[in-house]
């Protein structure tokens, strides 16, 4: 018998018939070069032991984490619930009926202080062609008790069609709310995209508060954020990071 | 937490280790597998629904391994080599700590050598080895015949070899 990597490597995954496999033994007892082969293969396969080891401590803790902020994929939502048809059904009717759907039933999120320095949420609907309107007081948010990362409860609610996450957290002395959805956030008319981010990022601030957003890209499944906290705008990447937000 | 979420988590969550090692060791970026587990885990989620077929490691490690090759393939392009830096060390567990120390050594040696493997030996390496996949999975991952994943996988095991006996080989001069 010739030596032959191919068979070489069937016989280390046990892939010879027995007569190849017999055969392949009496082989190996007068080739050096196969038997090495053999051996080498061997003590390769145990070196990899030393990395087989766990992921690090708190690594499951930060999935859970980031799986919690994620909005619902849109596609599951629907699918799950078998509306998948219906939810096209629905889009193609409200095209028909307003030409541009997403600009019709755009709505622009702002916040509120409230007394005692708590952050509350005001949704505002923002129909594209007319001044902005507050609409309605969606939820109040109690100021978060834990410190970072703990989590809150995320509070969820639907806004215009649109499935919002919100949570608080609290980040060295700082309240800060988390929003999140499965879609893009309108952006405020004051905010300043930050250039060359993708997806996009942008920054505003309005009065005390700072906000700062990362919509995915319209039609890209994935989840879309809104940070706002009483900070200096600057500061909001870095507290996002903290939150392994971003 | 939803229904979906635990749903997902619990079908994935097991394979959380599997994928540390993924992306700790499929590319050069060590210091990144954490992150590169995070994004995996996001990626998979928003595409949970599509999820289909037998195998929940084999899909997550394609999401995991995509990641840390198109971050491989970018950074190639900055930098040539990313070394294994000292304080790369890996996570203890509960162990004896001198043992440990001594685990430790070990392991960064035969990381230091995988890093060194050519890239297709290292990969199959990595997938079979370290991730546990079938040769037919990482034949499907890697777009190659089964065979020809066994013999670099082979031909990984035996670089790794002479890489390790070399190293001795200094040591004891
Ligand atoms: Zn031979």
């Amino acid at each position: 018998m010739s030596c032959d990597e191919g068979r070489l490597v069937a016989f280390l995954n046990g892939r010879l018939s027995e007569e190849d496999e017999h055969a392949f033994d009496e082989h190996l007892l007068t080739c050096e070069a196969c038997w090495q082969a053999v051996r080498a293969d061997r003590e390769g396969r145990q070196a990899l032991d030393e990395l087989r080891v766990p992921a690090p401590p708190g690594l499951g803790d930060r999935v859970t984490s980031s799986i919690r902020l994620a909005g619902i994929p849109p596609d599951f939502e629907t699918r799950r619930a078998g509306r998948h048809r219906l939810h096209r059904l629905h889009r193609r009717r409200l095209r028909a009926a307003h030409g541009r759907p997403r600009r019709v039933v755009a709505a622009a999120m702002v916040v509120v202080l409230l007394g005692g320095g708590v952050l509350g949420w005001v949704l505002q609907d923002r129909p594209a062609s007319d001044p902005p309107q507050i609409a309605r007081v969606v939820a109040m948010m109690a100021p978060a008790v834990a410190d970072e990362p703990a989590l809150q409860a995320g509070e969820r609610f639907d806004f215009a069609g649109q499935a919002v996450t919100v949570r608080s957290y609290r980040v060295e002395g700082d309240i800060v709310l988390v929003a999140t959805s499965a879609r893009p956030f309108p952006m405020p008319a004051t905010s300043h995209v930050l250039s060359g981010s993708s997806p996009a990022a942008w920054m505003a601030a309005e009065g005390r508060l700072a906000m700062y957003g990362v919509n995915q890209p319209a039609g890209r499944r994935g989840t879309s954020m809104f940070l706002v906290a009483a900070m200096p705008m600057a500061k909001l990447p870095e507290v996002a990071a903290r939150l392994h937000l971003i | 937490m939803d229904e979906t979420r635990q749903a997902f988590l619990e079908a994935t969550l097991p394979h959380i280790d599997v994928l540390y090692r993924v992306a700790r060791h499929a590319g050069h970026d060590h210091h990144r597998a954490e992150d590169f587990v995070q994004e995996t885990y996001l990626r998979a989620y928003a595409n949970f629904a599509d999820h289909r077929g037998p195998s929940t490691r084999a899909w997550l490690v394609t999401i995991c391994l995509n990641l840390v090759r198109s971050d491989g393939r970018r950074r190639a392009r900055r930098v040539a080599e990313v070394p294994l830096s000292s304080d790369d060390s890996y996570p203890v567990g509960g162990r004896d700590v001198a043992d440990e120390a001594l685990a430790g050594v070990d392991r960064e040696r035969v990381a230091r050598a995988l890093d060194r493997l050519p890239e297709h030996h290292r990969l199959a390496v990595v997938l079979m080895d370290l991730a546990g996949l079938s040769a037919a999975e990482v034949a499907a991952q890697l777009g190659r015949p089964r065979n020809t994943v066994l013999s670099w996988a082979h031909r990984g095991h035996r670089e790794l070899a002479a890489l390790l006996a070399t190293e001795d080989a200094d040591r004891e001069l």
